[in-house]
């Protein structure tokens, strides 16, 4: 493409916005902010795709980024349902009381 | 101009079957009465069954077609009958337990019919748009279908941690795709394989190929991806258990083998590496970790994760009898898993399901055909001749021999010893013990008779194994040429 | 001039990604993310693909993050704000995500992309500005077009189960 901006850094970012998320999915205990965090995941993985498909001049990537957008929706609707029936149950957002099952 | 693409659409005759089904399911659910939900069950067994009498016949052909997005082969077609029949056992269980755990929710089994739709989309993808789709499609299914379960707490945790875990993995999956895709230009798995055989030797492959397996192990449960099984299976309704671990396990080793041998089969020296320790970890793990197990779903759950390993062996060995055994072993472990589970479901502990492992003492005083059934499943899972268990587990060790994997061979076979343990604890809890308090089995002849047709399968896989190894390496040469004739 | 745009929506949308996981209060990550997904959909302009920009900020900034919005303010704020924000498994999450990014940075500085940049120039055309949204809209329903209808399912799916799932514990209290 003629953009003067070397597909590098567009990777790089990606790298660093995945690697935020992940952390942030391992690390932080509130069930919302971690699927947030997921959120940021696939963020990270559309900006790659659309980066590869405009400096391959290729189509298939930026569909790609749509379906994602997609299955994220998708998968934050079921998610958030979830996590509304889990606060009804046991009055808690927090992974680390998610414990009933152990072994 | 818009031109439109070649498309072969009975290709994909038995996924449009399963989604009218599910449709009819959808419709019917409105008319029928909320006490009445197991007609729904009804429906979707009929529907099943006459899709099963249609699969002999589907359309099987090597050429892609929906723009090299669809492979209907043999290959996806033997997966096919693997999914339909582990959703049709799925549902046959179903009925009568969801009405003793009083589970009303009659979209469940358009659920299981979504799932199975996924799952077959996933074995005829060519192409990794189509297999991502598919996989989330089968995925967020089954987040749904553990979160309905009787004991809400437990079944919402497991609904939860599914969810993020697999939504992260998937996250994973997704990221190595975006490499693969950015250094070969294309998601075709074709494409990629020729692009990669074109002496593409990009670092960041590698990453791409680990980010991949990493996605692909976690749907399969191989250790260190399977934190998420245990509880999972403990907390989901049992029904949707028996569903999880012989339905999607399947459909992910169907991809695991598709993009791997047809795609990466170029770079088989780096990924043997990580998988082979994946291989091992799951194989021993899994069966020291059952040994302490006092869930015998938990116990089911840390088995399958062995079985999973041990089922990466036909992958490791690369060659035709390895991912034919693969394919075989797979076949086998749907009915003895399958088996498994239905007595499971249909031990029962005064209201509740029979979970417990003291719950099976003395089951073969009070119901001998329930406890002669569950321990030549837990047999064959254990591997002991002549059941089905025994002879997959002989072809794939001996696959794995052949390609020089003596180790791995040798883990594989002590992992079998340590698992025969808790396989036999059971048999001696059902045998040697006093008939355990307020054990019951409630069941219909529907469920009997899906349990004997499994135990039938079972036996008759591991006496004359011949005509289904046939099948599977005949289903599995048109992915071994793919990497021969290069 | 290009690469000061890009420098800015990067650095705007790392620093927002890091108040996301980092900040106390649930209601001041969702805004964070907004702003990032802002960012990403810029840079997805800077990249000509002002379709996907525009499908960003309508997907996710208009309909997930109002979810989010929706679920922070459903559930209990005033508890999580005074709670320990990180889980035990945080203090391994920051090496084990500093060793990934690291490890790829190094990689891609090893690695040298665009193989098929060949047929860039004659897709080039193709792909400039006011083009990019009908070029998707043509290979979408044509060479995509049995993903798409997957997808159509995936959200059919999504949509009955989030249904089940909320009506269903509705019934039961």
């Amino acid at each position: 493409m003629a953009t003067s901006i070397p597909m590098e850094y567009y990777l790089v970012l990606s790298v660093i916005l995945f690697a935020i998320g992940v952390v942030g999915v391992i690390s932080r205990k509130n069930i919302i902010i971690v699927l947030m965090s997921l959120e940021l995941c696939l963020n990270a993985v559309n900006i790659n795709f659309v980066t590869f498909s405009s400096y391959l001049g290729d189509m298939t990537g930026r569909i790609f980024a749509i379906f994602t957008m997609a299955v994220a929706a998708a998968e934050v609707a079921v998610g958030l349902a979830i996590a509304v029936n889990l606060f009804k149950v046991k009055k808690s957002v927090i992974v680390e009381d998610a414990n009933t099952m152990k072994g | 101009m818009i031109e439109l693409p070649n498309i072969q659409l009975a290709a994909i005759y038995p996924e449009i079957a399963v989604l009218l089904l599910a449709f009819v399911v959808l419709a019917v659910d409105f008319v029928v009465p909320a006490n009445k939900k197991s007609t729904l069950g009804y429906l979707t067994i009929a529907g099943l069954v006459l899709l099963l009498i249609y699969m002999p016949f589907a359309y099987i052909s090597n050429e892609a077609t929906f723009s090299g997005m669809v492979l209907s082969d043999s290959y996806a077609i033997l997966f096919e009958w693997i999914f339909i029949l582990a959703a049709l056992f799925t549902v046959i269980h179903s009925i009568h337990y969801l009405k003793l755990e009083r589970i009303r929710t009659g979209e469940y089994y358009q659920f299981v019919l979504y799932a199975t739709l996924g799952m077959m989309v996933m074995a005829k993808g060519n192409d990794l748009m189509a297999i991502y789709v598919g996989l989330e499609l089968m995925s967020i299914s089954l987040y749904i279908m553990s979160a309905i379960g009787k004991d809400r707490i437990r079944s919402t945790e497991a609904a939860m941690k599914y969810l993020i875990l697999g939504a992260l993995a998937s996250g994973i999956l997704l990221f190595g795709m975006s490499y693969i895709y950015g250094l070969t230009g294309s998601t075709n798995l074709y494409a990629i394989s020729s692009s990669l055989q074109s002496g593409n030797n990009n670092f960041l492959i590698y990453t791409g190929i680990l980010l991949v397996a990493v996605g692909f192990s976690f749907k399969m449960a191989l250790v260190p991806f399977h934190s998420w099984a245990p509880d999972v299976y403990e907390g989901a309704p049992t029904s949707v258990t028996a569903f999880m671990s012989s339905g999607p396990k399947a459909a992910a080793l169907a991809i695991f083998l598709r993009v791997f041998v047809e795609s990466f089969h170029g770079f088989e020296e780096q990924w043997t590496l990580f998988l082979w320790f994946f291989s091992a970890a799951s194989m021993l793990f899994g069966s020291i970790v059952a040994i302490s197990q006092k869930n015998i779903i938990r116990m089911l759950a840390y088995s399958s994760i062995t079985h999973a390993g041990t089922i990466m062996l036909g992958l490791l060995a690369f060659n035709e009898l390895g991912i034919a055994s693969a394919v075989y072993y797979m076949m086998v472990y749907l009915f003895m898993n399958m088996g498994a589970f239905g007595v499971v479901i249909f031990i029962r502990y005064k209201e509740d399901r029979g979970e417990d492992i003291n719950i099976f003492c003395g089951l073969g005083k009070t119901h001998p055909v329930a406890a002669f059934l569950l321990t030549l499943f837990l047999l064959s899972l254990a591997g002991i001749p002549p059941t089905g268990g025994f002879v997959v587990k002989f072809y794939v060790f001996s696959s794995a021999i052949q390609a020089g994997y003596l180790w791995l061979v040798i883990i594989a076979a002590l992992s079998t010893v340590i698992s025969l343990y808790y396989y036999l604890r059971v048999i001696v809890f059902m045998y040697m013990k006093e008939p355990a308090e307020g054990q019951s089995v409630n069941t219909t002849p529907l469920q009997w008779s899906a349990v004997a047709i499994s135990a039938v399968f079972t036996i008759v896989m591991g006496v004359i194994p011949a005509p289904f190894m046939g099948w599977a390496t005949a289903a599995v040469k048109g992915l071994i040429s793919s990497f021969h004739s290069f | 001039m290009e690469l000061l745009f890009f420098f800015l929506f990067a650095t705007v949308a790392v620093l927002a990604a890091v108040m996301v996981v980092t900040v106390r209060n649930p209601v001041h990550s969702v805004l964070a993310l907004i702003l990032c997904f802002f960012q990403v959909a810029c840079l997805f302009v800077l990249l000509r693909s002002p379709f996907l920009g525009i499908a960003q900020l309508f997907i996710y900034v208009g309909a997930i993050m109002i979810f989010f919005l929706f679920a922070v303010f459903l559930l209990d704020i005033k508890r999580t704000i005074h709670q320990e924000r990180y889980s035990r498994w945080a203090s391994f999450a920051l090496p084990a995500g500093i060793i990934m990014l690291v490890e790829i940075v190094l990689l891609l500085g090893r690695g040298k992309f665009g193989a098929p940049v060949q047929e860039q120039e004659a897709v080039a055309s193709l792909l400039n500005l006011g083009k990019s949204t009908e070029a998707i809209g043509a290979v979408l329903f044509t060479k995509y077009l049995y993903p798409f209808e997957i997808i159509s399912v995936v959200l059919l799916v999504a949509f009955v189960g989030a249904v089940v799932l909320t009506v269903k514990s509705k019934q039961e209290d």
